[in-house]
């Protein structure tokens, strides 16, 4: 069962980190912030729904379903042309933006935990309640997706 | 471009901070009793502090503010960077071995922010922004740690007191003065890995006289036990003078005297007199101001070169403390290095007069940026090993850089610790 004080002490020493999730997957800072904050407020009030697992995991996967949620609400998660890239982004970015978007949901969340939230595979595989070897190979999948379509 | 780099493009690494009361009251969770209670006990801490003689001692019983270090911001990249330097130049032995990127932001002394970065001995290092800083590389003997410094403020010098205690049962720290009065002092008490406490003031007019001089710092604990004492010098600073004397014209630098060694670089020449007196000449304006300096290979533990006297305005330099003939001269960047470094790892100019001096400017080049790769590839998962030897064996991964002068340089990696290097003097800050 999770209790408030460590939390709390998991927002304050990884804020950026869950930040960073989020503006992958919502597209901005300021709806992803909002996320951030109400995922933690959800977290908050169902810690006593946490019975087994790690504290980590559950609250990264709070988060991540969190800024998905947030996503679905907006009806567009990470947009081909964003507002704020589309003018002056170099092409490069422009194809991995829309690369990335192209990816099915899971390679997505996938890649974005291993990148943006600096999670180990096997943290990865417990939140997202897969097995270590299907982490893997999503993010094969993924890298070798965006190599071919963005890189190349 | 690897994928990694353009991930880490298209979302950079935020710098907001959250709002955790912000998340309480989404949660619906209140703080407001226990606020309530806190303001009530500080209400009536006020009254009895202000009201009560009996309550006196109470100023010395506030004086400790306990702050946990991780939750402090973080100081800015220039900042950090600074840290950095100031370890990865220092000669091994007298390194501080700062971890740069650890410097938080603790506090503001005189419109200056007070950054801290623990060291790997256990010590920490200090700066008051701009103004004066101090390193305690281990946790020393004793446990309080002084530094002074004259600050000029509004026509008038005050001396500037910052220390650093380690005695984890500190509560209260006292500046003591020589008519017997007795100043509380806040101090921050900052969690591991510094474990420190920390404090800052400026001792006030009225202590600038001889018989009311600062004499120094005690560490008390909670009974009242003295802890530490520690005295500085008992100078007193009285209030200068409307109209004070001018100060004497300094001395021209004269001009370097025969026999003179001559060399040149990347549009930089040096002439170094045998007089101690180097001429720097370049039409580079960028380059004149950065950091100048000529060295001598010495025996010090081992073999380090020993700079002198940068003089970012002037061309004509006294080398004090070397006689020549100098092993060689150099032109640093004044914003440092980093990995990768797109301007390559050597000195704006590297002027060598010796074989030795050719062979340590390559050595160094190859030896800095397999460090400063390390530093790198230390805190990020994704980075190109571009110019740089891997070689796996078993959980360990070896990379290394080939010198100019033949020699390998190599560091050993087990996941993410350093577990061999052959840096020897020219180790950085990994």
């Amino acid at each position: 069962m999770g209790d408030v004080a460590a939390i709390e002490d998991l927002y304050r020493t990884q804020y950026r980190r869950f930040l960073r999730l989020a503006i992958a997957v919502v597209g901005s800072e300021e709806a992803a912030a909002d996320a951030v904050q109400e995922a933690f407020a959800r977290a908050l009030r169902e810690r006593h729904a946490l019975r087994e697992g790690s504290l980590g995991a559950w609250v990264w996967r709070v988060v991540l379903n969190a800024a998905i949620d947030q996503t679905r609400r907006a009806a567009r998660e990470v947009p081909a042309d964003p507002p704020e890239a589309a003018a002056g982004e170099p092409e490069d970015l422009r194809e991995l933006r829309r690369a990335v978007a192209a990816l099915p949901d899971r390679q997505r969340h996938t890649l974005f935990l291993r990148h943006y939230a600096d999670l180990s595979y096997d943290e990865i595989a417990e939140v997202l309640g897969v097995a270590r070897g299907t982490v893997a190979a999503t993010l094969h999948q993924a890298h070798k997706a965006l190599r071919k379509e963005a890189v190349a | 471009v690897s994928v990694d780099e353009l991930l880490d493009r298209l979302v950079p690494e935020p710098t907001a901070f959250g709002d955790w009361d912000d998340v309480l009251g989404r949660a619906r969770i209140s703080k407001r009793p226990q606020r309530l209670l806190v303001a009530a006990a500080l209400a009536l801490l006020v009254i009895a502090f202000f009201v009560s003689p009996a309550f006196g001692l109470l100023r010395d019983l506030i004086g400790r503010t306990d702050v946990t270090f991780s939750h402090s911001q973080p100081a800015p990249t220039r900042v950090q960077r600074e840290f950095f330097d100031l370890s990865r130049r220092g000669p091994k032995g007298l390194s501080p071995q700062a971890i740069a990127s650890q410097t938080r932001v603790v506090g503001r002394f005189a419109g200056r922010d007070v950054y801290v970065a623990p060291t790997r001995q256990g010590g920490l290092c200090w700066q008051v922004e701009r103004f004066m800083g101090g390193c305690d590389t281990e946790r020393p003997s004793t446990p309080l740690s002084l530094g002074t410094s004259v600050m000029v403020r509004k026509g008038e010098r005050a001396r500037v007191v910052v220390g650093v205690v380690f005695a984890r049962r500190a509560q209260r720290v006292v500046a003591e003065y020589a008519d017997g009065a007795r100043e509380p002092i806040r101090f921050l008490w900052l969690s591991k890995p510094v474990d420190a406490g920390i404090f800052w003031f400026t001792v006030p007019p009225e202590h600038r006289t001889t018989a009311s001089r600062f004499l120094g710092v005690a560490a008390r604990d909670g009974s009242g036990k003295l802890l530490a004492r520690q005295w500085l010098d008992g100078t007193a600073y009285p209030p200068i003078a409307p109209h004070p004397r001018p100060l004497p014209k300094p001395r021209p630098t004269p001009a370097p005297t025969t026999p003179v060694q001559r060399g040149s670089a990347n549009g930089v020449t040096v002439v170094v007199g045998a007089n101690g007196v180097a001429e720097f000449h370049t039409s580079d304006p960028k380059l004149r101001r950065s950091a100048w300096g000529c060295f001598q290979f010495m025996q010090y533990h081992r073999v380090v070169p020993f700079g002198a006297n940068f003089g970012p305005h002037g061309s004509r330099i006294e080398l004090w403390g070397l006689t020549p003939p100098v092993d060689g001269c150099e032109v640093e960047r004044g914003n440092g290095h980093v990995w990768p470094d797109p301007q390559g790892y050597h000195a704006a100019a590297e002027i060598a007069f010796t074989p030795r001096a050719r062979r340590y400017f390559a050595d160094r080049a190859a030896a800095r940026e397999l460090s400063l790769f390390v530093h790198w590839f230390r805190r990020h998962d994704h980075v190109p090993t571009t110019g740089i030897t891997v070689a796996a064996h078993g959980d360990t991964t070896t990379y290394s850089v080939r010198s100019r002068t033949g020699k390998v340089f190599h560091v050993t990696l087990q996941g993410r610790k350093v577990v061999g290097d052959n840096l020897g003097p020219f180790k950085g800050q990994f």
